[in-house]
C-alpha cells in the first residue's frame, strides 16, 4: 500500500498536467492581483487593501482542483497505469485508496502554492489587511486547506467509480459547477443582499446544515464556524467518497 | 505437462453478448502461445479476466495454478507482465525513470537491472528524452522492459507488432524469442497476423464467437499446412505400410484418406500399394497456406 501510494505520489508530482495546474493556480493569483494593483492604483488613485484579493482562491479552488484531479486520475486510466497496477498484483481496494489519496494531495498542494503566492502578492503589492488579523487569516487557509483536501478526493472518487472514462471530464466539472450554482442559491437564500434570512423550519436547518458540512460552501464564506465543523464535513465528504469508490470500483469492468 | 494457465468454460456476457462462451484453454509453461482470432472473437476479453481487469460471468480459470476466485492470485499476478492494447508508460517520464517507476511499484530495492533491461529492448541511449515523444515501436518495446520488471514467468503481449514498421517487428520478434529461450518466459501473443504468429510461436489457440476452435503446436500446424499428396485409398491400414516401408511422413485423416508429406513418384506408389492389395482410387496435390488454414478453420468472413 505505501509503496503504491508512493509510486502515485512520485507519478503525480511528474505529471505535466499536474504541473500546468499549479502554474495556472499561481498565474491566476499573480494576474488577479497584479490587475488589481493596476487598476486601483492608476486609475483610482487609491491603495490596494489585501482584504480585496486575500480571498480570491476560494472558488477558483473548486474547478481548479476539480480540474487537476480529472486531468492526472484519467490519464493514470488511459496510460494503462490503473491496469498496470492490478497486473503487478495490488489490489482493488489499495488501488482506490491510493488513487484518493493523491486526490486528497493535490488539494493540499494547491492551496500551499495559493497561500505562498497570496502571502508574498499580498506583502508586496497591498497596503495590509484591515479588517483581517494574522489568526483569521491562517484560519482561512486552514478551511481552505481542509475543503481542498476533500474536493479533491471527492473528484478523484467520482472517476474512479466511472471507471476512468472520458466522461469523467463532463461529469466531474458538471458536478463542481451544479454545486457552485447550489452554493450561491443556498447562500443567497442564508444571506440575502436585501433584507433578512426568510428562511425557517426544516429548509432553514438544511441549508444552515450545508453551509456548516459541506466543504464546496465553505468556499464562498469567511470561516465563521468553530473548526470542528469544518473538520467534520470535510472527513465526511472525503468518508462518504472513500466508501463509494471502494464500493463501486470493486465491482468495476476495466477495459 | 505443466500448465501456466488453463480455462474451464469461461463465459463472459455483455448484455445479451456472450463475448467468450464456455471458453477452454491451456497454455503450457515454456511456449510461446499464438493467441489468434479475428477482431471481437474474444482474445482481449481473456486477456482483462487474466490481468484482473474484469472477472468472468460463469467458468473459472488457474493462473499458475492459483483460482481465479482466490484471493491469492494477486501473487500468480505478481509473477507476470503484461502489455495490454498499448504499454503502461508514464509519456511524461524517460525510458530509464519508467523502470524505476515500475521497480516503486514492485517493491524492488535494486534499481540496477534498469540499464540491463534498457540494453536489452534498445533503449539504452534514449537518455532523458521523454516516453511522450517515443515512436510506436520504442513505446512498445518500453512496455515489455517494464512487464519484465518483475522477472516474470509468464507475460502476455496484446497485439505486440500492432502499427510497428517491419524494422520494429523483427526486433520484437526476436526479442520475444530470446527471453523465451534464454530466461525460459512463457507468452501468450494476441493476434491475427497468422504469419507473423508462425515465425515464432511454439502453440497455437484459435478462437472463433469466444470459444477455442482448435489449439495445437506448431509441428501440428506446420503439418496442417505444408505441401502434402492427398491419397484416397480402399483401405489406409494396408496404405501406411507402404509409407512405413518407405519412411515417409504421413498422416492418416480417415478409413480412407490421407496425406502423404513428400514428394511422389505415382507409378512407384501405384506399385508397391498393389504388392500389398491397397488400391489407390485417387491422388492429388494438397497445398494450405497458414491463411487458408485459418480460413478453414475460422472462416472468412466477418474480419472486422
Amino acid at each position: 500500500m505505501i509503496r503504491l501510494i508512493y509510486n502515485d505520489t512520485r507519478r503525480l508530482l511528474t505529471s505535466r498536467y499536474f504541473k500546468l495546474c499549479v502554474l495556472i493556480n499561481i498565474g491566476y493569483e499573480i494576474f488577479l492581483v497584479a490587475g488589481l494593483k493596476i487598476v486601483v492604483t492608476l486609475f483610482l488613485h487609491q491603495s490596494l487593501s489585501a482584504d480585496e484579493v486575500a480571498f480570491n482562491y476560494s472558488e477558483f479552488s473548486i474547478f481548479l482542483i476539480t480540474a487537476s484531479t480529472l486531468l492526472t486520475t484519467i490519464s493514470d486510466f488511459t496510460d494503462g497505469g490503473i491496469r498496470n497496477k492490478l497486473i503487478t498484483g495490488a489490489t482493488r481496494p489499495q488501488i482506490v485508496l491510493s488513487s484518493l489519496f493523491t486526490g486528497m494531495l493535490q488539494g493540499i498542494i494547491h492551496t500551499f502554492f495559493a497561500c505562498i503566492t497570496s502571502v508574498i502578492l499580498c506583502s508586496v503589492l497591498t497596503s495590509g489587511y484591515n479588517t483581517y488579523n494574522v489568526r483569521e487569516i491562517a484560519d482561512y487557509w486552514l478551511v481552505m486547506t481542509l475543503a481542498c483536501m476533500a474536493i479533491g478526493v471527492f473528484s478523484t472518487a467520482i472517476i474512479m467509480m466511472l471507471g476512468g472514462r472520458k466522461s469523467s471530464y463532463v461529469v466531474g466539472l458538471a458536478i463542481a459547477f451544479a454545486l457552485r450554482i447550489f452554493t450561491a442559491y443556498v447562500l443567497s437564500k442564508l444571506y440575502p443582499e436585501k433584507g433578512e434570512c426568510k428562511l425557517e423550519g426544516a429548509r432553514l436547518i438544511i441549508y444552515r446544515f450545508c453551509e456548516r458540512y459541506v466543504p464546496y460552501l465553505f468556499m464562498s464564506m469567511r470561516p465563521h464556524w468553530n473548526f470542528v465543523s469544518y473538520v467534520a464535513g470535510s472527513v465526511g465528504l472525503m468518508c462518504i467518497s472513500v466508501l463509494l469508490a471502494l464500493a463501486i470500483f470493486n465491482k468495476k469492468e476495466l477495459v | 505437462m505443466d500448465y501456466v494457465f488453463k480455462s474451464y468454460d469461461l463465459c463472459k456476457q455483455y448484455g445479451s453478448f456472450s463475448a467468450l462462451n464456455n471458453l477452454n484453454m491451456e497454455i503450457p509453461k515454456g511456449s510461446i502461445y499464438g493467441f489468434v482470432g479475428k477482431n471481437g472473437a474474444g482474445k482481449t476479453t481473456l486477456i482483462r479476466q487474466i490481468c484482473g481487469l474484469q472477472s468472468p460471468t460463469s467458468g473459472s480459470f488457474e493462473l499458475m495454478e492459483y483460482k481465479n476466485d482466490s484471493k491469492d492470485i494477486v501473487r500468480a499476478r505478481r509473477r507476470m507482465g503484461a502489455v495490454v492494447e498499448t504499454p503502461a508508460i508514464f509519456k511524461d517520464l524517460s525510458a530509464r525513470s519508467n523502470l524505476i517507476q515500475q521497480c516503486l511499484l514492485l517493491g524492488l530495492p535494486d534499481y540496477s537491472k534498469v540499464d540491463g533491461l534498457l540494453e536489452l529492448v534498445g533503449l539504452a541511449d534514449t537518455g532523458k528524452k521523454k516516453a511522450r515523444n517515443f515512436s510506436l515501436g520504442m513505446r512498445q518495446r518500453l512496455g515489455i522492459a517494464i512487464a519484465l520488471c518483475g522477472d516474470p514467468d509468464f507475460i502476455i503481449l496484446d497485439e505486440p507488432t500492432n502499427g510497428l514498421d517491419p524494422q520494429g517487428i523483427i526486433e520484437i520478434r526476436e526479442l520475444i524469442i530470446k527471453l523465451n529461450k534464454e530466461r525460459g518466459i512463457t507468452f501468450l501473443i494476441s493476434s491475427h497476423i497468422l504469419d507473423e504468429l508462425s515465425r515464432m510461436a511454439t502453440h497455437y489457440g484459435f478462437i472463433d464467437q469466444g470459444s477455442i476452435v482448435r489449439q495445437m503446436s506448431s509441428e501440428e500446424l506446420q503439418r496442417e499446412c505444408c505441401k502434402s499428396v492427398r491419397m484416397r485409398v480402399n483401405d489406409t491400414k494396408l496404405l501406411s505400410k507402404v509409407l512405413d516401408e518407405k519412411r515417409y511422413d504421413y498422416k492418416i485423416l480417415g478409413p480412407d484418406t490421407a496425406d502423404v508429406y513428400e514428394e511422389l513418384v505415382f507409378s512407384d506408389m501405384v506399385k508397391r500399394c498393389e504388392k500389398v492389395g491397397c488400391s489407390i482410387i485417387s491422388m492429388e496435390e494438397h497445398d494450405e497456406s497458414l491463411e487458408a488454414f485459418y480460413l478453414s478453420l475460422l472462416g472468412g468472413s466477418g474480419n472486422d
